[in-house]
C-alpha cells in the first residue's frame, strides 16, 4: 500500500516537472549566417537558454539570404513562420505592407536609454511608421582596402584617390592596378553619394538618372580607360591579394576573406571612401524581424532574445567574432571594442565613428527589390559599352515602373 | 610486292586514323578533366594560393587539414547519411515506377494513352521554381516538413524517367512480346524477363541521372527541412559560400568528398553501362 502511495506521488512529482518544462516558450530564429558566424550565434543562443530556462531559443540556418527569403515567403503562405527572422529592410518593408510583422522594439523593455543606445544610423534603417520595428543585428558599412605597401598614405578626397590609382598604374607599370571595378549597385552608388546624387529622394522619384550619376558613371568609365583601374569580376579580396589592384571598396563584412586572400604577402589597412562633394559612408547587413504569428509569451521571449543579442556584451562579441560591427553606442565605445580594434590596426575604417554621421543606406522599400535589379543590369550595361545616357533612361523607367506597382496594386 | 606495299598502307592509315581518335580523344578527356584536377588541388592549397593570376598547379605546402577543417564546418556525418539514405530509395524508386509506367506507355494498349502520355511530357514543361511554393504548402499539410517523406516521396516519380525508358522500350522489337505471349509469358512476367534485362543501359541511365539529381538537389532540402538532421550535402556546401567571399580551399575539400561518392558509383555502373548495351546486341 505504501509503495503504492510512493509510487502515485512520484508519478505527481514526475508530471508536475514536465509541466514546468512543457511551460517552457519555444521560439525559432531563422537566419543566414554560416561558418564562422553562424558558430557565434549558435554559441550565444546556447548561453541565452542557459541563462533563461524558461525560454528554449532554436536558431536555424536556413541558407544564404535569397534562400532565407524564398523560404519565409513560403512559410507565410504555408503559416509556418518561425517567431523572428534576419531580414532585409526591403523585405521588411514587403512584410509591413503585408501587416505580417509586429514591432519587435514593444516587446522589449527598451528604457529611452536603451532605445538611444542603437546607432542612429541603424535605428533610421528599422524604422517604420514612426516606430522601431525591425532590430538591428549583423550590420556592415563599406570602407576602402588599400595595400599600405604601395600607399602609404590613403586618399581622403576623391581627386586625391584618382591621383593615387594612377600613379599606382605607372609606377609598377600596369602590374598593379590602383583600383577594382567590380561594376555593382554598390560602387555605383558609392560614387553617386559622394558626388551629392542618390537612387531615389524621399517621395520616392528617381533622381539617378541626373548629372550626379552620369559623372559618377563616366568616373568610373574613365579610370578604367586611362588604365588606373581594372575591371573584375568574382569577389574584389582575390584580385586584391593577388595584388593585381591596390585599393577597392567592398564590405567590411569580407574582412576574413581579405585576411585570407592576402596572407602575409602584404600590409594592407582600411580607410573611410574618399569624400566628394560630400563624405559618405554606405551601411548594410540584415535585421531581425518579428512576425505576427506568434503568441503574446512568444513574443515577449523574442524580445528578450534579441536584447541579449544586441546587448553591449553579445554585440562586441559577434563584431569581434565576425567583422561586422556593434550596433550600439555602448558595444562600439566599450573598452572591449576599443581594444579589439588597437590590437587590429587594419581594420579601424570598419568602426570609423565620423562614419556614423554621414552615413546612407539603400531604399528600404518593397520594389526595390526590383529596382536594384534594373540598376544593377544597368552599370553592367554601362560597363559593356553602352551609352550612359539611354542606359540610365531605361533604368529609370523600369525602376519607376517597379515603384508604382508597389504603391498601387500589389499592396 | 605490290600487296605488300598495300598492306603498309592499309595499316599506315589505320594507325593514323586511330591515333588521330586517341589524341581528339585524349584532348577531350583532359578539357573535362581540368576542372577536377583544379578542384583536388585547391582543395590541398593555402587561400592565398588559389586565387593568383599564374594558375598554380600545386600547392607549395599541402594542407591536408583543409579536408578536416571543411568536414568539421557542418555536420557532414549526418549529411552524408541523409543523401544516402535519399539518393538510394529515390532511385531505387523511381527506376521501379517509371519503368512500370514506361511499359505500359510503350506496349500496353488502354483508352487516353497517348493523351496521359502527353500530359505527363507537359508538366514538364512547368519550372520547379513555380511550383516550389505550392508544393510545399501541400507538404505541411501532409506534416512532412522535416521528415524524410517530403524528401523522398515526391521524387519517386519522374516524366524524364518514364520519357526516357518508354522510348528505349519502343526500341524493342513486338515481335519478342507477341512470341513470348504466345509461350504462355504474362504481360507483367514479360516485364520483368525479357524488357528489363534487354533495357540495362537505359534503366543504368535512368539511375545515375536520378541519384545525381537526388545528390545535388538544394533548395528542395533546405525549404523542406529545419533541422540540420534532416538536411543533405548540398546545404553542408553552402557554409563555405557568402555574399562577400568563399573559402575556396575548405569548398574544394568538401566538393571533392561530396562527390567522391558520385564517382565510385559511376565507375561501378559504367561497367553493367557497357555490359548492358553488347547483351542487348543493339549494336547491330
Amino acid at each position: 500500500m505504501r509503495l503504492k502511495k510512493l509510487f502515485l506521488l512520484s508519478l505527481v512529482l514526475c508530471l508536475a516537472l514536465s509541466a514546468t518544462a512543457l511551460a517552457q516558450t519555444q521560439i525559432t530564429f531563422w537566419h543566414a549566417m554560416s561558418g564562422e558566424l553562424g558558430n557565434a550565434i549558435d554559441y550565444l543562443t546556447e548561453k541565452f537558454n542557459a541563462e533563461n530556462p524558461d525560454i528554449v531559443v532554436e536558431s536555424i540556418y536556413q541558407g544564404r539570404y535569397g534562400d532565407l527569403n524564398t523560404k519565409l515567403v513560403a512559410s507565410l503562405s504555408a503559416g509556418t513562420t518561425p517567431t523572428i527572422a534576419q531580414v532585409y529592410e526591403n523585405w521588411t518593408d514587403a512584410f509591413f505592407r503585408h501587416g505580417v510583422i509586429a514591432p519587435l522594439s514593444h516587446y522589449m523593455d527598451l528604457t529611452e536609454a536603451e532605445f538611444n543606445d542603437y546607432i542612429e544610423v541603424f535605428r533610421g534603417m528599422n524604422t517604420w511608421d514612426g516606430e522601431l520595428y525591425t532590430i538591428p543585428y549583423n550590420k556592415s558599412n563599406w570602407v576602402m582596402f588599400y595595400n599600405a605597401d604601395l600607399i602609404p598614405n590613403p586618399p581622403e578626397t576623391v581627386e586625391e584617390f584618382l591621383q593615387i590609382a594612377k600613379e599606382i598604374t605607372e609606377q609598377t607599370n600596369g602590374e598593379t592596378r590602383g583600383f577594382g571595378i567590380r561594376p555593382t549597385l554598390e560602387l555605383f552608388h558609392a560614387f553617386l553619394y559622394v558626388n551629392g546624387g542618390d537612387f531615389l529622394d524621399a517621395d520616392l522619384n528617381v533622381t539617378f538618372n541626373s548629372p550626379e550619376g552620369k559623372e559618377a558613371l563616366e568616373l568610373m568609365i574613365g579610370m578604367l580607360e586611362d588604365g588606373s583601374a581594372l575591371l573584375i569580376d568574382g569577389y574584389e579580396n582575390e584580385s586584391f591579394g593577388d595584388e593585381m589592384i591596390a585599393m577597392y571598396i567592398g564590405s567590411s563584412a569580407g574582412m576574413p576573406h581579405v585576411e585570407n586572400s592576402v596572407g602575409d604577402k602584404f600590409q594592407f589597412k582600411t580607410a573611410p571612401i574618399p569624400r566628394g562633394k560630400r563624405p559618405g559612408a554606405p551601411f548594410m547587413g540584415t535585421n531581425i524581424a518579428l512576425f505576427n504569428a506568434a503568441t503574446e509569451e512568444q513574443r515577449h521571449a523574442a524580445g528578450k532574445f534579441v536584447k541579449f543579442l544586441t546587448n553591449t556584451e553579445n554585440t562586441v562579441y559577434f563584431a569581434i567574432k565576425t567583422g561586422y560591427l556593434p550596433v550600439t553606442y555602448s558595444g562600439l565605445n566599450s573598452a572591449e571594442y576599443q581594444q579589439f580594434l588597437a590590437d587590429n590596426p587594419h581594420k579601424a575604417a570598419v568602426a570609423n565613428l565620423d562614419a556614423f554621421g554621414y552615413g546612407y543606406w539603400q531604399p528600404t522599400i518593397a520594389a526595390w527589390e526590383e529596382a536594384r535589379s534594373a540598376i544593377g543590369m544597368a552599370v553592367e550595361r554601362v560597363f559593356l559599352g553602352e551609352p550612359i545616357d539611354l542606359v540610365l533612361e531605361e533604368a529609370q523607367m523600369m525602376v519607376e515602373e517597379a515603384i508604382e506597382d508597389m504603391l498601387s496594386q500589389r499592396y | 610486292m605490290l600487296a605488300e606495299q598495300q598492306m603498309w598502307r592499309y595499316r599506315f592509315a589505320k594507325t593514323f586514323r586511330r591515333g588521330l581518335l586517341y589524341a581528339v580523344l585524349i584532348a577531350g578527356a583532359l578539357v573535362m578533366m581540368l576542372p577536377f584536377v583544379w578542384m583536388v588541388t585547391s582543395s590541398i592549397k593555402a587561400p592565398h594560393e588559389i586565387t593568383l593570376r599564374t594558375i598554380q598547379w600545386l600547392p607549395a605546402v599541402p594542407q591536408w587539414e583543409n579536408y578536416k577543417v571543411a568536414w568539421e564546418a557542418a555536420p557532414f556525418d549526418i549529411y552524408f547519411k541523409n543523401s544516402f539514405i535519399i539518393a538510394l530509395t529515390v532511385m531505387g524508386l523511381d527506376v521501379v515506377f517509371s519503368a512500370l509506367a514506361a511499359y505500359a506507355f510503350a506496349k500496353l494498349n488502354f483508352f487516353g494513352k497517348n493523351f496521359l502520355f502527353l500530359l505527363f511530357l507537359g508538366t514538364m514543361m512547368i519550372p520547379g521554381e513555380v511550383m516550389l511554393i505550392p508544393n510545399y504548402i501541400t507538404m505541411v499539410n501532409f506534416g512532412w516538413i522535416d521528415t524524410y517523406a517530403s524528401l523522398i516521396v515526391p521524387w519517386t516519380v519522374s516524366v524524364f524517367s518514364i520519357f526516357l525508358l518508354r522510348q528505349f522500350f519502343l526500341s524493342i522489337p513486338n515481335e519478342l512480346f507477341e512470341a513470348a505471349i504466345l509461350d504462355g509469358c504474362g504481360k507483367f512476367a514479360y516485364l520483368i524477363k525479357v524488357m528489363l534485362p534487354l533495357s540495362k543501359p537505359a534503366l543504368v541511365t535512368v539511375m545515375l541521372f536520378k541519384f545525381i539529381g537526388s545528390w545535388n538537389s538544394f533548395l528542395w532540402v533546405l525549404i523542406m527541412t529545419n533541422t540540420p538532421a534532416m538536411r543533405t550535402i548540398p546545404v553542408g556546401l553552402t557554409y563555405f559560400v557568402s555574399d562577400v567571399g568563399a573559402y575556396y580551399n575548405y569548398l574544394m575539400a568538401a566538393s571533392t568528398f561530396a562527390m567522391a561518392p558520385i564517382l565510385i558509383l559511376f565507375l561501378l555502373l559504367q561497367k553493367q553501362f557497357i555490359q548492358g548495351i553488347a547483351r542487348t546486341g543493339l549494336k547491330g
